[in-house]
């Protein structure tokens, strides 16, 4: 190759003219951002802060009574109240205990109970959540706030929370909880100078960190626990919005009800979409409804009962038929499915965790995907 | 709601006429496939509209654009996850014969700290002194980086790195 064949191979990579309207409907318009889009607008600004969550307020997971983080040992602890409106409408109450989350426990319709949704930890494991494990063996353990590619990760009580890529946006301020924290620019102990960050986009010395404003905030999710789903929150030309983050990993799982009655699946709802992969790809929105029947029910229902594996035995085709769901809840958050039909796995977004989930009633329902 | 409040039509389409075939390039390189180039270039101009600092001059911008284009494509890349959903894209359709597509290959197989060093100084024509001062890394790195990707391309460019 001499560097006439160089500029001839670069000259012929050019841009859509569509691509142009495509820019301008994302600078212009919100709500025309892509799932895609969304992850990366927030995750990008996330990763420059290299933040310490800074806690000086115990949590209210908002989801029950009493519900309080475990707090790390730099944490100043204190009692708090907050209201806060489960699925099903109720308010919480004042806050007095200083319980530990991790002695709390709740069943799949949000209520507390006194089973082991969190405990365990002495079940066979996900041992998959890659994006996780890369962003730890990327990350410096001071690093609060954090990035894989474009999934944003939280450090946060002493666990990795993942962006929820479908749950970034002004309006899901209305969930926004009792203030956990705020995040603080606070760079990386430890570094061995310049020289050895000089190719690390966010290192100190690099210009655009100045870009970017400190003091995110993070709340609890109302409804749900600040184990599982926290919110991290921050401003954008005078307009406050909210990002979810969710750690469903960090604990072992032994079946995908160890996820999903944490997300609170079952009965709560409201509606249904699916797109095909390549509608996903090309950042369509092009969705087509689910008719929320007693085949989709069964589905969900299988959900709770899948089994976690590894998705080593995925193949390409596997994905090229992938179908995506998103299910509107009650309270307007979206959740994330993908559905792969060869392997009958599915795998929650927010989670990058794959589940197998038995042939017959994935198969019945995905037939209804046409 | 605007994203970008004030932002006027005719000021978005100069720039993106200005700049557009300069971010796609280096995201393409970077990352191979029109799907996540086109969303590193909305990502770009994201950034460019809500975030970017007074520039001195277009020469300032230019360089802050191509900083930030490589730097978000090298944080795309690590993403498990894209990684397994974006490796299907038939090159094939973006090029006139066989051996521009080699060609094309080679480019994008080439280590990621390597991409944007050789594009800036074979294709867009920067000196050494110009892509130490874009890129914030030494003189000498960009150097050794150009000799490297060099090898790696199985490059006879001319240049002695010391314009």
């Amino acid at each position: 190759m001499n560097n006439k064949d160089y500029k001839r191979a670069l000259d012929q990579i050019k841009p859509d003219h569509s691509l142009r309207e495509k820019v301008w409907q994302g600078l212009d318009n919100k709500s025309s951002f892509s799932s895609r889009i969304r992850i990366g607008t927030i995750s990008f600004a996330a990763i420059f802060i290299l933040s310490i969550v800074s806690l000086n307020v115990l949590p209210n997971s908002g989801m029950e009574k009493k519900d309080r983080l475990s707090k790390s040992s730099k944490m100043e602890k204190k009692s708090v109240s907050d209201e806060f409106i489960g699925f099903d409408g109720t308010k919480g109450e004042t806050i007095k205990s200083e319980e530990s989350l991790k002695d709390r426990n709740f069943d799949s319709n949000g209520k507390a109970k006194n089973g082991s949704a969190l405990k365990s930890s002495a079940f066979g494991g996900l041992g998959n959540n890659a994006a996780a494990d890369s962003a730890r063996s990327n990350a410096n353990t001071d690093m609060s706030i954090y990035q894989t590619g474009s999934i944003g990760m939280l450090e946060f009580e002493g666990k990795t929370y993942r962006e929820d890529n479908d749950n970034y946006s002004y309006n899901i301020l209305k969930l926004k909880g009792e203030k956990l924290g705020t995040t603080k620019i606070s760079f990386q102990k430890g570094y061995k100078g310049k020289e050895s960050f000089k190719d690390e986009p966010f290192h100190p010395n690099n210009k655009d960190l100045e870009l970017y404003p400190d003091g995110y905030e993070i709340y609890s999710v109302k409804g749900y626990n600040p184990e599982y789903r926290i919110m991290v929150s921050g401003n954008s030309n005078g307009d406050k919005w909210g990002s979810i983050y969710n750690c469903f990993t960090e604990k072992k799982i032994a079946t995908g009800e160890d996820v999903f009655s944490n997300i609170y699946l079952k009965g709560n709802i409201k509606s249904a979409r699916w797109k095909t992969i390549e509608s996903w790809r090309n950042k369509l929105e092009v969705y087509k409804n689910i008719e929320l029947s007693t085949t989709f029910e069964d589905f969900i229902d299988a959900l709770y009962i899948s089994k976690p594996l590894p998705n080593d035995s995925l193949s390409n085709s596997d994905f090229d038929k992938s179908k995506i769901l998103y299910l509107t809840m009650k309270n307007q958050i979206v959740e994330q499915i993908w559905l792969f039909p060869d392997s009958k796995f599915v795998k929650y977004q927010s989670e990058n965790s794959y589940f197998k989930v038995e042939d017959r009633k994935f198969d019945a329902f995905y037939k209804t995907l046409k | 709601m605007s994203f970008v409040p004030g932002l006027i039509k005719q000021d978005f389409k100069e720039k993106y006429d200005q700049y557009c075939k300069l971010i796609y390039k280096i995201a393409f390189i970077h990352l191979g496939n029109k799907a996540d180039s086109e969303e590193a270039v909305q990502e770009v101009f994201i950034k460019l509209y809500r975030n970017a600092p007074e520039f001195h001059d277009s020469e300032h911008e230019k360089a802050w654009l191509i900083r930030v284009t490589s730097n978000h494509c090298k944080n795309m890349l690590r993403s498990f996850w894209r990684k397994k959903v974006t490796q299907f894209e038939d090159l094939s359709v973006y090029f006139g014969s066989q051996k521009e597509l080699e060609n094309a290959q080679l480019i994008i197989n080439l280590p990621t700290k390597y991409k944007t060093i050789i594009h800036l100084y074979y294709y867009e024509g920067y000196a050494v002194k110009e892509i130490s001062d874009i890129l914030k890394i030494t003189e000498s790195a960009v150097k050794m980086r150009l000799k490297r990707g060099r090898e790696m391309l199985k490059m006879e460019l001319e240049g002695d790195f010391n314009e």
